[in-house]
Order: structure tokens, then sequence, then C-alpha cells
């Protein structure tokens, strides 16, 4: 049993019994101990009960809280006797047994470990869980203590306030890289001090997820999507600078009219002044020199206009005059082959013949080299086909290649991913295993159960032994009896058969009858001291039980605290009496 | 934690002993962290640029970005190191942006911690109980009244909230603060 008493004892400590160190075994426990580690074995596995861990003055109260803690350790499914006066009055082996069942009942750790999750909204919740409980943790402090750590955590400073940063884009134009390199300030220069944060998270969601709102950033999305494919992408930039140009034309007219209108009020102002001070004057300056401005600015207009008007016209009439020279070449051309026609015409027939074998000559020469181009041709587009035949095997291979190459990627990444999930996975469970209390005992107990398996396996071999003892020796007696049964009833045939005649052998049949019967007497006579034996023993082991039990030490205490109840009894009524009084 | 390609590619230039020299490197390294840790020192980027200042200011804004990201989501050195590997950017600078990384962690995190919009935090409170005899509408009141300051500290700012109430509804604010750390508590179990 001190194996047992050993393992109670370790496993209470655990749940934070304060056992002390001195207590080896369970008749060592008070009663106050026993209720407090019920107490806290029952707050474990049925959490909310609320017993008080602490037993009560009171005599009628504790009677109650030896009854709750019976009931619930029946509620718990507890088969064997129970009831208050198993705590109040405890005796060792009903403790031994309830608290074998309450510490079997506990939540085991291992169950909790095994099936951790390790999803992502897991352990996010699982790190929120801890910062909680680490800042509940943490004790108050006056907010003038208040420097760093976590009494500052969450308490923000400085507002986020972002602005858009200008980064260098590559593969931009000329003008483009000279702004960058000359021009653009970086980023710490771009945003302030306490801006500089907030702007970098922004840039990069923006990055990150922007989606183009106007016109001209879609364009630029549309280019940079291009670019990733590897296209040239001039036409669009100069579609880019037209916007812009568009856009910079808008806007000046809009300045225009807006200047325009403060111009239009001005003239009324004028004549109304009737003394003109300096200020006045000059101010009257200014405006005659805006209006000339305006005048100036719209000449200039009219001019562009009549110069975009006068470029239209030159446009058309350089076409018209290629058209014209156009016509001029061919007219010439034709002129020419009438005029040679004419030099040919006196003598013809002398001249055709000479103009057909030139003919002739021309197309035999036409034929040869056609045959030769022929003959050239033949063997170099062989080769071309063959080259090409060649390339497109190799350009296969290596597309074979390239595809191999990204499924090893892939497979890499994934690799990766499972490391990284592994690596997460270790972490944890590292963790967990220094969160596990240190268990020095493990061993030394496994040691002692298998001591202790060995030993049993012993007893059993034992008592198979003696079990085929008395099988064996009743399987004699069985034979033996047999036995003499024969002989008895043969002899007691052979004698009676001859008793009729003979004296002597009458009395012999006397004799054996007497001897027959005290024989099976003193038989019976054995067997009932066996039995009588085994009664013994019986008694004597319930003795003992009822020995350990020590009734007479418990006898005690409920008659002293039979007593206090009376007591306590006879104060409340003197109370109650001296109130009614 | 996610980088945009753009970004990606910049952080790539790193790598190029051609375009930024090792004592560049190790300078725009500090003057980055310098900066994420809102401690700017003597040097600024511009004595840095040597020939190709359009590169500098791009790869010290991806530097920027990539340690505030790193930053943002609790990164530890490992983490960062193979995030990096997995878009393809290792090599011994790497490994050394990483250790940088690693040593002013706790800076750059307290630094983005205070950035935000929050609520204010309560930090504490004093009461004082007072007793009405009379008002101007009854004769005799005879109500003790809990005159409530909370201090609350908002941007770093102490903002006191006054307030007078009754007995009940004093504890019903009380039973509404436990309420409330019961439910904190319950979060921190499981």
């Amino acid at each position: 049993m001190e194996e047992v008493d050993n393992i109670i004892i370790h496993s209470l400590r655990q749940i934070g019994c304060d056992v002390e160190d001195n207590i080896t075994n369970l008749s060592g426990f008070q009663t106050e101990l026993v209720i407090d580690a019920t107490v806290r074995c029952l707050n474990i596995i049925r959490p909310g009960l609320g017993l008080s861990t602490v037993l009560p003055e009171n005599m009628t109260a504790r009677f109650r809280l030896g009854a709750a803690l019976a009931q619930a350790c029946l509620d718990l499914g507890y088969k064997g006797d129970i009831g208050y006066q198993t705590f109040l009055y405890s005796s060792e082996v009903d403790l031994r047994r309830v608290f074998m069942f309450l510490i079997e009942k506990l939540p085991k750790e291992c169950d909790k470990s095994l099936n951790e999750p390790t999803s992502r909204i897991a352990l996010l919740e699982k790190s929120i869980a801890s910062t909680v409980a680490k800042d509940l943790s943490s004790s108050w402090l006056p907010p003038y203590c208040h420097k760093q750590g976590p009494h500052c955590r969450g308490r923000t400073t400085t507002a986020y306030n972002s602005i858009e940063l200008d980064l260098p884009i590559a593969g931009k134009d000329e003008d483009f890289q000279n702004y960058y390199i000359h021009y653009q300030r970086p980023i710490n220069e771009q945003a302030s001090n306490q801006r500089l944060l907030p702007s970098v998270i922004s840039h990069n969601a923006r990055l990150i997820y922007g989606k183009p709102t106007d016109i001209l950033e879609k364009l630029d999305w549309l280019n940079e999507q291009k670019e990733e494919f590897g296209e040239a992408v001039h036409e669009n930039q100069e579609i880019l600078s037209r916007f812009t140009l568009n856009e910079r034309l808008q806007f000046a007219k809009d300045n225009i009219t807006e200047e325009k209108s403060p111009f239009t009020e001005s003239p009324v102002k004028t004549p109304v002044g009737v003394s003109l001070t300096k200020e006045e004057k000059q101010e009257l300056a200014v405006e005659n020199a805006k209006m000339e401005c305006e005048t100036l600015r719209n000449t200039t207009e009219e001019l562009q206009t009549e110069i975009r008007k006068l470029n239209v016209k030159l446009a058309q009439l350089t076409t018209t005059r290629q058209a014209e020279e156009k016509e001029l070449a061919v007219r010439q051309e034709q002129r020419r082959i009438k005029a040679r026609t004419y030099d040919l015409l006196p003598d013809g027939e002398e001249n055709i013949k000479k103009l057909e074998a030139a003919i002739e000559a021309g197309a035999n020469k036409l034929i040869h080299l056609a045959n030769q181009w022929e003959r050239h041709r033949g063997p170099l587009i062989e080769k071309y086909r063959d080259e090409r035949a060649k390339y497109s095997s190799k350009a296969s291979a290596s597309q074979k290649k390239v595809d191999e190459l990204k499924i090893l990627r892939d497979r890499e990444q994934e690799l990766l991913e499972e490391l990284r999930n592994k690596d997460q996975q270790y972490a944890q469970l590292m963790a967990d295993v220094q969160k596990l209390p240190k268990e020095i005992n493990r061993s030394a107990y496994t040691q002692r159960i298998l001591e202790i398996i060995n030993n049993v396996r012993k007893q059993r071999d034992e008592i198979d032994k003696v079990l085929a003892d008395t099988r064996k020796i009743q399987k004699e007696i069985n034979t033996l009896t047999g036995r003499l049964e024969r002989s008895f009833t043969v002899v007691d045939e052979l004698i009676f058969r001859d008793a009729r005649s003979n004296e002597a052998s009458r009395k012999a049949y006397k004799l054996l009858a007497t001897l027959h019967s005290d024989c099976s007497e003193l038989v019976d006579l054995v067997e009932e001291t066996g039995a009588t034996i085994r009664e013994i023993r019986d008694l004597e082991e319930q003795i003992d039980s009822e020995s350990t039990k020590n009734v007479g030490a418990n006898l005690e205490r409920i008659t002293a605290d039979l007593k206090q109840m009376k007591q306590e009894t006879a104060i409340l009524t003197a109370q109650l009496q001296n109130k009614n009084s | 934690m996610e980088l945009s390609k753009r970004t990606i590619k910049g952080l790539s230039y790193l790598q190029n002993v051609n375009v930024i020299s090792d004592e560049t490197f190790g300078k725009l390294v500090e003057i980055t962290i310098s900066h994420v840790c809102e401690k700017p020192d003597a040097i600024s980027v511009s004595q840095i640029y040597g020939s190709k200042p359009d590169i500098i200011k791009a790869v010290f804004a991806d530097l920027t970005i990539l340690l505030v990201e790193a930053g943002r989501h609790s990164y530890d050195k490992e983490k960062l190191s193979n995030y990096l590997q997995s878009v393809q950017i290792s090599g011994p600078r790497i490994d050394k942006i990483c250790e940088s990384y690693s040593k002013y962690r706790t800076t750059i995190k307290r630094c983005l911690e205070n950035i935000g919009t929050s609520l204010p935090h309560v930090v504490d409170v004093s009461w004082c109980l007072d007793y009405c005899i009379k008002s101007n509408t009854e004769n005799s009141v005879g109500m003790p009244l809990y005159h409530i300051r909370l201090s609350t500290i908002k941007q770093s700012e102490t903002i006191f909230l006054k307030f007078t109430c009754t007995t009940q509804q004093l504890q019903e604010l009380v039973y509404k603060l436990k309420d409330a750390v019961r439910h904190v508590e319950k979060i921190a179990n499981t």
C-alpha cells in the first residue's frame, strides 16, 4: 500500500494541496487535509461546485460539508459505501479507495496536449489568451510610473497620419530618370519623422492591394502588366503623354476662366472712384497691365488658331502637290516609251525580228538562271529544314527542362512550407514540454510498477501451483474413497455369505461394520475441523479489518462532537430564551 | 507578411556588389534602422548616393518597407530569413540585414506600437463620497452621492472624466466592470 499512498500524495501535491513532507501515507492525514484534498479534486473534476476548502468550526456546518462531499462523489459514480463519516471520521482503507477513485477521475494533461490545434486562428487565439493572461497578472501601477512595458501596450502616442510616397519606378523614360536622379527626395524627407512609418505601411499596402482609380493610374497599371509580359509599350506612353497634355490644357483653361471673373468687375469700379490715390493708381496700372496681358493672350490664342488653320491648309496643299508630281512622273514615262517606238518605226520588219531575237535570248537566259537557282536552292532548303527540325527538337527539350525546373521549384516551395510548419510545431511542442512539470519520479514509479507486476506474477504462479496441488490431492482422495467403497462392498458380500454358516465370520462382519462407521465418523470430523479452521481465519480477517477502522477512537470523537453539538444547541436555546424573556 | 513585386525587385539590388558597395550597404542599413526607430542620426541618405542616387533612394525605401512590415508582423530573425528565401532573396547581405533586424526588433515594434488611434485608457480613479442634505426641490434629500474622477490617457495626454452618481448607479457600474473583467478572464483562460 506504500506505493499507492505515494502516488496519491504526489498527485495531490500536483493539484496544489499543501501536503507536508513528513506525511508518507494516508494514515497521517488529518481531517482538515482530507477535506482540503477532496474539495480540490472535486473542483478540478467538476468546476463550479463552490465548496470551501476550509473546514468550518461549527459542527453542523461540518456535517453538511461532509454530506455534500459524499453526494458529489456519488454523483461522479463512486460505487462504494460513502457518507459524511468517510471524510469526518476517516478510516484509512475507505480514504484510500475514495482518493484512488478521485485521482483516476482527474483530467489527464496528456489528453489536452494531444488534441491541441495548430491552425492559424487557434494560434492567434492562444497568443491572445497568453497576452491577456500576462496583462491580468501584472500588478497595478500609478500612471506616472508608466514608462514602458505592458502598461503602455495599446496606448498610442502619435496618430496614424500617412502621406503618399513618391518612389522611383523602373522602366520609365529618360525624363523620369532625370527626375529620379536629381530632384526626387528620399522618403525620409518626403514624410516627416512621425509620418514616415504610417506612410511606409500605407505605401506597401497600396502596392500590394491598390487598384487604380483614375485613368492615368489605370494606364500605368496596364503598362506594367504589359511590361511583365515582356512587350514594348511605346505607343501607350505616347498616349499617356497626350492624356497629360490634354489635362494640362484643361487645367490651364480653368485657370483662365477663374482669372477672368474678377476682371469683368474691375472696369465698373474705376469710374466710381473720384479721387485716385497713389495706391489706386498703382492698382489701376496693374489692372491695365492685366487687361493688356489678357488682350495679348487673346490675340496669341487667335494667332495660334490661325496658325493651326494655316498648317492644315499647308498639309492639304502638300498632299495635292505630291499627287500631281506622281502623275507627272507617270506621264513622263509614257512619253519616253512612245518616243522610242517612234524611233523604231522606220524599218519595222527588221526591228521586230531583232526584238523577237532579244526576247528569245532573254527568255532562254531566264530559264537558265531559274535552273541554276533551283540547283542552289534545293540543298539550302534541305539544310534549312534540317536545322529547323533540330531547333524545334532542342526547343522542346529545353521546354521540358523548364517544366521540370518549374515542378522542382514548386516542390521546393512546398517543402519549405512544410519545413516551416514542422518548425512551428516543433517550437510549440518544445514550449509544451517546458511547460510540463518536471517529473523526476516517473522513472521510479514505472520501475516500482514493473516490480509490482513481477511480484503479482510470481504470486499468481504460486497460487496456481497450490491450486494444482489441491486438485491432485482431491483426485487422490476421490480415487481412495472409490477404492474403499469397492473393497468394502466386496468384503461385505464375502463375509455376509460366510456369516450364515460361520460364527467367526459373523463376528468379523459385525466388527467390519463398526470399523466402517467409525472410520467415516473420523473422516467427517477431520472435514469439520478444516471448515472450522477456515471459519476462524475468516473471522480473524474480519477482526483485523474492523480494528483498522479504529472504531474506538472514532467513537470517542463522535461522542465529543455530539457533546459539542449539544453544547451549541444549549447555547442557542439559552440565547433564544434570553431574547424571548 | 507580403511584399509587392516592385519591393522585392528593389531588394534584390542589394545583392549586387557592382551597384551597392559594401561600405554603402552597411551605412544604408544603419541609416534605415535609425529612421525606422525614429532616431535619425547625423548621416543623411544623400551622403551615400554615390553615382546612383535613384537606386539608393529606391533601395532605401524598399529596405524601410521590409523592416517595417517585418516588425508589424512580429517576425523573428528565423522567420524573416525564411520569408526572404521563399521569395528568392538570400545571401550574406540578407543575413546581415536579418541580424540587424533582430537586434532592433523590440525598438521597431515599440515604435510601431506607438502609432495609431486608440480609445482613451483608464489608468487611475479617484473618488469622494458626499452626502446631499437638501435641494431646491426637496427639503430633505438625505442621499449619499459619489463623485468620481477617471484619469484617462489618450495620445499621451491626460484627460479627466468626472461624473457624479448615486449608490445604485455606482453599484451598477461596478457590476458592469466585474462582468467585463470576467469576460477578459474567460478569454485569458481559453
